[in-house]
């Protein structure tokens, strides 16, 4: 396989000012991405010492292998809903490698809100349960939640359900779960570790029933202490609900590394080769990629800041040139890379259609680099079939059995999204740049649309609406259009598995790869393509 | 995996993994490449970090034996569960009849020290004659059977005093 | 008394020394059968025997000091003599006895001199009485009523020593007079235990003192000449550990004094066959005589070096009636000779001894060095007898190139599986006053803080990666893990 040959100039003024704005918008990611982490009341971190409770990243750091990656998911959920009071959804989810295995793990994170389970809890857990589902990963659980969030139980009961189905459909698959149960799980909650495989239970701490004791005696006036109605001795020695009691959560976890040593280790799809660092340095993505998603760059660019050794097999270099296609290997996996370079038009379309019907026959995973307005309109390509064709991508998107996976790079607009295995086309994984915007419409096209709207409804209401009125009406609509559509906006809403540094992303995808091969390839089948 | 190598009075935790090349260990004071090469006889060539060094060694269950550089040191390896099952004992609780019965015998005092897996109580139950063992280490703080006492299931034989 | 060559011998012992004498023995061409209790792990003698005889006893040891077993042992499997080593029955005159009975030799004094010579307390009398240097000194079983007295009129500090056994066991310095009945008691309950014989005696303590020793040797026809001192003051709870010959403590003056009082004593006694004179040498320059022990000492291996007599050669042709055939002046001494015993014992824990599996065991070789090893690699060491695995004896030119031997020898041993005392002894060596000779009974415990090896800081990170990848689990469980993340290492998003 051939390198790509790049053409841009690392030492150019243009490159160098554009990597600087890159790398402050990155930065600002990371230093959201840090508060939503660690930033904690004070009142809640000596909480949880006094219980004797370490820290859910303190959790993390003794389950996992140490000096192995751990890929977080959706980082920032929840983060500016909820008056802030759930960062992360008050979970964190994630890929690890414990005792070897490559494992989800779900562990609620009780330093805010006692880990109580707010409206986007529950689908931060399911989709992890997703995940795994769709990549046969063991899941381990560290339980310590305050249950569901009062204030609002409705919009957590219906998801909240969901969990517990997809527990149920991992151990039907035959993929083992354990809990380690270093809280209360109360009601619903008791159900995560009942479901599980295996369960732990640390004395003193972890508590498990339906109710608890001031539900008891609210309901029948029983009088009984968390210990006897829930405790890990009663659990493990009289119900049978949990399978062990340790005295530490320390020792809990390592209990459940103990555990997970036992699971087969899965056998691994797809082609793999010895891995190669990408030639070119990947660090030159920050002077590549635009912070202005107006303005084009060469995606084959980005590839050899991603791909072994740089090395890249186009596909159909001459045809249908707004979307690069080729094989490459990542981390050495051998996948097929669908990129765009400009609007898709009849012709790249078609190529695109063509090529994920060529992964299929080989059963080489896709990856889908998103920089997209969509698709090409006006009269001469409506007449030149423009929606049938995009439409032929979609089905062939569709039938697709090989793992499918996306990163929204720059500029997400409409149908062009879909077509290129946005969230809505169940890719395992998709993940999107800091900088990068999505939407049905541009945010300038939005702003102006629904300002126009608004200010109609306006001039009808109160024509003698004054100049000043008018302009910040635009603005506030300007402004709206602007947050809403931005990669951050849809990943705090659960729309995607996390923002990335571009940096980060072979790695993420590598870990996504891995994850993916442990399930074979089904055969394609594909729908009626109009032709 | 994680194992505890206590060396002398020292205990490092250690968590061995495969690195780009060859073996890591990750030990507290960072990752170390590690290498073993074995030059047959018991001798080994190990590297670790820019270390290196011919050596014997044998093992023995949890003990290693090195000879290295004319002195013989001991390792002892732990799993990290076992150390935090030791670590996680405070006692103040009990051993209990694992079905109704007739005591026996009894085999400890109040004030006892005991061991880990050290007989107790002996009692008799559907023709079976059972040995009740200590759980773990600890002090006896008082038994509450005698000979020829009866006994239902679970009933506290023994219990232990509370750690300080 | 006529000459009848030995050809069957029966070797009553165990370990190094046992493999010690069938070598010699087998060297001469002599059919050689050793006996084992069948509850140990034999290690190198019977593997050189020719054959082995099963003995019986409710412990092993006991099974070794069975004097009617063992001497029909020897008649049954037709012995024409018995050579019963050190310790165990060595010094039993009954054994002789018995085997004369049966007509059976016995390699080692006559039980009359033994009776004489292995009892401290008639022995010291003995000596005193020819007008050799005694330490002062109360027996108790002169007069039991005044024993205490006379004890403290003998002067402070004063050593309590039970009248039987040996080995250190029961032996108490006072240096008050109050805790004088405290440990009367305690030696006696000691000696009782030890030895099932509870008489004591004092004699004065000598501070700072160094132990020589003189090996002597007799024949039937009342020659008697000596092969030079031993120094064998590097002692562990009164066990020695390393012996050297010349003493570096002796002058030339002293060595002659020394060495003929010893053969004196020992002519003085009709003594035949090999036997060690023991002296406490004082800082004053001048010595006691201390005890006699009629058999073959364990350091005599230092006394062979630099003299080139094979001793246990040299028992077995007085005991088959041979006179010497030589005269004092025949025995020459050439340089140093050091002997290293390697103990399966745990210095850091009071030099208790140790028990396991010998996993791993590397002899040293080399020029001047040998071993005298009772164990092979494998063997299961257990708790039934000394601790003693194997000695290492260097001989040199010189002090310094003896020393300098020493050392390499115990860089080139290896004994895996079983704690030993192994890098305690090259400690020892590598103290600057064990390189400048200049050293008493009282060295090891002056000098524990820095002997114990505190000061050595492991190569921490080699021990570590050997333990982990000598684990094959833990090295198949490293390795049991999808490739990419041995590359990726411990990254985070």
């Amino acid at each position: 396989m051939r390198r790509i040959q790049t053409a841009i100039d690392p030492k150019a003024a243009a490159f160098r000012d554009n990597a600087a704005r890159m790398q402050a918008v990155v930065a600002d990611f990371k230093a959201l991405q840090e508060r939503v982490r660690h930033e904690r009341p004070q009142r809640d971190i000596e909480r949880l010492r006094r219980q004797n409770k370490l820290l859910v990243r303190e959790r993390l750091d003794l389950l996992l292998d140490p000096g192995t990656p751990f890929l977080e998911l959706s980082s920032i959920a929840a983060y500016d809903q909820f008056n802030g009071e759930a960062p992360g959804a008050n979970v964190i989810s994630g890929i690890g490698v414990v005792s070897g295995r490559e494992v989800m793990i779900h562990a609620d994170d009780s330093s805010n809100k006692g880990g109580a389970w707010y409206p986007l809890s529950a689908p931060k857990i399911v989709r992890a349960l997703e995940i795994a589902i769709e990549n046969r990963l063991p899941v381990v659980h560290l339980c310590d939640s305050a249950g569901g969030y009062l204030e609002d139980l409705s919009g957590v009961y219906v998801m909240g359900g969901r969990v517990f189905r997809h527990q149920c459909i991992l151990s039907k698959l035959g993929v083992p779960q354990v809990a380690v149960v270093l809280g209360h799980c109360t009601a619903g909650g008791a159900y995560v570790p009942a479901l599980c495989e295996h369960t732990i239970m640390v004395r003193g701490t972890g508590a498990v029933f339906l109710g608890g004791p001031p539900l008891v005696k609210a309901a029948t006036g029983e009088e009984v202490t968390v210990e006897a109605l829930g405790g890990a001795d009663m659990h493990t020695t009289v119900s049978g609900t949990a399978d062990y009691a340790v005295d530490s959560e320390a020792e809990g976890i390592a209990l459940a590394r103990e555990l997970v040593a036992g699971f087969s280790q899965p056998r691994k799809h797809f082609d793999w080769a010895d891995a190669e660092a990408p030639y070119y340095d990947p660090r030159e993505l920050y002077g590549i990629l635009p912070v202005d998603y107006k303005v084009q760059f060469d995606m084959r660019e980005v590839i050899a800041r991603m791909v072994d050794g740089s090395r890249f097999q186009e596909y159909q270099p001459g045809y249908g040139v707004t979307l690069i296609c080729g094989w490459a290997r990542l981390w050495g996996c051998k996948v097929g890379i669908l990129g765009n370079n400009g609007v898709l038009f009849s012709d790249s379309s078609l190529k695109a259609a063509h090529f994920i019907q060529l992964c299929n026959q080989i059963g080489t995973p896709m990856i889908f680099l998103q920089n997209t307005t969509g698709y090409m309109i006006g009269r001469t390509y409506e007449e030149r079939g423009i929606t049938k064709d995009g439409a032929k991508m979609l089905m062939a998107q569709a039938g697709s059995e090989v793992p499918k996976f996306t990163v929204v790079t720059s500029g997400a607009f409409g149908a062009g999204y879909y077509g290129m295995c946005g969230r809505s086309w169940d890719p395992r994984l998709i993940f999107s740049w800091p900088q990068a915007k999505m939407g049905v419409m541009g945010p300038e096209q939005a702003g102006n649309t629904l300002a126009d709207v608004k200010l109609r409804q306006l001039r009808r209401e109160r024509p003698d609406a004054s100049d000043e009125e008018v302009a910040e009406l635009r603005r506030r609509t300007r402004e709206k259009s602007e947050r809403e559509t931005s990669t951050l906006w849809f990943s705090a809403r659960m729309q995607d598995d996390g923002v990335l540094d571009p940096l980060d992303t072979r790695n993420a995808l590598g870990i996504a790869l891995s994850c993916a091969a442990n399930v074979p390839v089904a055969e394609p089948r594909y729908g009626v393509f109009r032709m | 995996m994680k194992k505890i190598f206590r060396l002398g009075e020292t205990e490092h935790a250690c968590s061995l993994r495969r690195g780009a090349e060859g073996m890591v260990l990750e030990t507290e004071t960072g990752p170390l490449p590690c290498a073993l090469q074995p030059l047959g006889a018991a001798r080994y060539r190990i590297s670790a970090g820019e270390e290196q060094a011919e050596a014997l060694i044998a093992r023995h269950g949890e003990r290693i034996w090195v000879r290295l550089r004319g002195r013989t040191h001991v390792i002892d390896a732990v799993d990290p569960l076992d150390a935090l099952a030791a670590a996680g004992h405070h006692g103040g609780d009990g051993a209990q009849a694992p079905m109704p019965g007739t005591i026996v015998s009894v085999l400890v005092q109040p004030g006892a020290e005991v061991k880990a897996g050290q007989d107790l109580v002996v009692m008799e139950s559907m023709k079976l004659e059972v040995t009740i063992r200590a759980p773990h280490d600890g002090r006896i703080a008082a038994v509450h059977c005698a000979p020829g006492d009866q006994v239902p299931l679970k009933f506290t034989l023994v219990s232990f005093e509370a750690a300080t | 008394m006529t000459a009848a060559p030995i050809r069957r011998l029966l070797v009553a012992n165990r370990g190094e020394i046992a493999a010690r004498i069938l070598r010699t023995a087998k060297a001469q061409g002599i059919e050689c059968a050793i006996v084992r209790h069948a509850a140990e792990d034999g290690g190198l003698a019977p593997q050189l025997a020719d054959a082995v005889i099963p003995i019986e006893g409710a412990t092993p040891v006991a099974a070794y000091l069975d004097v009617t077993q063992i001497a029909e042992a020897a008649r049954r499997w037709g012995a024409d003599a018995v050579h019963p080593g050190y310790g165990f029955l060595s010094e039993n005159p009954a054994l002789a006895r018995a085997l004369d009975a049966a007509g059976i030799r016995f390699v080692g004094p006559p039980p009359e001199v033994t009776e004489l010579m292995g009892d401290k307390i008639s022995a010291r009398r003995f000596v005193a009485e020819r007008g050799f240097p005694v330490a002062p000194s109360a027996i108790e079983a002169d007069d039991p009523g005044s024993f205490a007295r006379r004890a403290l009129a003998v002067g402070l500090p004063i050593l309590i020593k039970p009248a039987a056994g040996g080995g250190g066991k029961g032996m108490r310095i006072v240096r008050s007079a109050e805790v004088l009945d405290a440990e009367l008691a305690a030696a006696r309950r000691e000696g009782e235990r030890y030895f099932g014989d509870g008489r004591l005696f004092v004699e004065r303590y000598v501070e700072r003192p160094r132990h020589i020793e003189v090996q002597v040797l007799g024949d039937q026809h009342g020659n008697v000449v000596h092969f030079g001192e031993r120094e064998c003051s590097v002692q562990r709870r009164f066990q020695k550990i390393i012996e050297e010959t010349p003493s570096p403590a002796l002058d030339a003056g002293t060595r002659a004094q020394i060495c003929e009082v010893a053969a004196g004593i020992a002519r003085a006694a009709g003594y035949i066959g090999a036997g060690t004179v023991e002296f406490i040498y004082g800082a004053d320059g001048k010595f006691y005589f201390l005890e006699m022990n009629t058999r073959l000492q364990v350091e005599h291996p230092v006394t062979e070096c630099v003299t080139g007599f094979d001793l246990v050669a040299e028992q077995l042709r007085v005991a088959a009636g041979e006179p010497l055939g030589y005269g004092q002046a025949d025995i020459g001494f050439q340089g140093h000779a050091i002997e290293l015993r390697l103990c399966a014992e745990d210095p850091a824990q009071g030099f208790m001894p140790a028990t396991g599996s010998l996993l791993v065991l590397r002899e040293p070789a080399g020029p001047g060095v040998r071993v005298d090893s009772g164990v092979v690699e494998g063997q299961r060491v257990g708790s039934d007898f000394d601790s003693l695995l194997a000695k290492l004896i260097v001989h040199g030119r010189n002090r310094s190139q003896a020393l300098a031997r020493a050392r390499q020898a115990l860089a080139d041993t290896a004994c895996l599986g079983v704690a030993t005392n192994l890098d305690y002894l090259d400690r020892i060596l590598a103290h600057p006053q064990f390189a400048a000779g200049d050293y008493s009974t009282a060295f090891l415990d002056e000098q524990a803080a820095e002997l114990g090896g505190a000061a050595e800081t492991p190569p921490t990170a080699l021990l570590l990666a050997a333990a982990a990848l000598s684990d094959g689990h833990m090295v198949a469980a490293a390795a049991d893990m999808p490739r990419l993340y041995a590359q990726m290492g411990a990254w985070r998003n």
